[in-house]
């Protein structure tokens, strides 16, 4: 699959906006460059929907164009988006009331201690990959789905993942521990759906 | 001496080769991955990015305002 992005010029002239700000038509073309597809694909999985995740997408680069001037730099650019992409697939799903498969599943379901718990995933590259994923991501609680794609993404830390969803690092480390035994549970029931 | 294998023995070889060499492929096509992450990494990077968002987004952003100065440099001095 080629890496290509289309070039957006987003606007006519530059905006007149400080070095660093993410404000002006080029620097922001870059953002869009270098962001949109991470934020497309956690939306994608994050709501299970190629259409809303387009609309997601877009949205989230229009609040971040409109709040580029609150941008102040303490935290990077893709934490940022991130930060305005799940609020916003949140509104989205809250506003839906629908997805609900077995979201409200104990936790403890997910704790099996299968011995197939730690043992590879096995899967064909091709576009049956991306259903199971997709199928397993929906059936996960939907904390687990959020940070196993934030956690998916080798830019973010611990740290920023932990300051995204409002939890202490290690808190993440603990969560995620249990939503990789989850996936991979249901991920390997998935292969003889 | 060796006896000429008829046409339809060659023919039937060539299909047994045909159904190894094809069965080899889909078995090489199945990966391992050793974690989630590395599987929603692949799942990403198989992940096109659709046009139709930049062309959008294009759109959108033409009818928005430009940041004002004023409210820049206030905020900035305010440090909000």
């Amino acid at each position: 699959m080629s890496d290509h992005c289309p070039t957006l010029p987003l606007m006519e002239a530059p905006l007149a906006s400080p070095p660093g700000d993410p404000g002006g038509s080029t620097e922001f073309d870059a953002i869009y460059r270098e962001h949109a597809r991470a934020i497309f694909y956690f939306a994608l999985r994050l709501l299970g929907d190629a259409t809303r995740a387009e609309d997601a997408t877009h949205d989230v680069f229009l609040k971040a164009f409109r709040s580029r001037g609150q941008f102040r730099g303490d935290s990077s650019i893709r934490t940022w988006l991130y930060r305005i992409a799940l609020n916003h697939c949140r509104n989205l799903r809250t506003a839906w009331h629908q997805r609900t498969m077995v979201n409200n599943m104990a936790e403890d379901f997910w704790d099996d201690s299968s011995p197939h718990a730690e043992t590879p995933l096995r899967a064909l590259e091709n576009s049956e990959l991306g259903l199971r994923i997709e199928r397993t991501l929906l059936a996960l609680p939907e904390e687990y789905r959020t940070l196993l794609l934030l956690v998916a993404d080798a830019k973010l830390s611990y740290e920023e993942i932990g300051e995204l969803t409002g939890q202490t690092s290690d808190a993440v480390r603990g969560k995620l521990h249990r939503a990789r035994k989850a996936f991979g549970l249901h991920f390997r029931k998935t292969e003889t759906q | 001496m060796k006896p000429l294998r008829s046409k339809l023995e060659q023919e039937l070889s060539k299909e047994a080769e045909c159904e190894q060499e094809t069965g080899l492929q889909q078995q090489q096509k199945a990966r391992e991955f050793g974690s989630v992450e590395e599987l929603l990494k692949q799942d990403a990077e198989n992940t096109a990015l659709p046009e139709s968002i930049a062309l959008r987004l294009r759109d959108s952003l033409s009818q928005e305002p430009p940041l004002s100065k004023t409210r820049h440099w206030i905020r900035r001095f305010l440090k909000w």
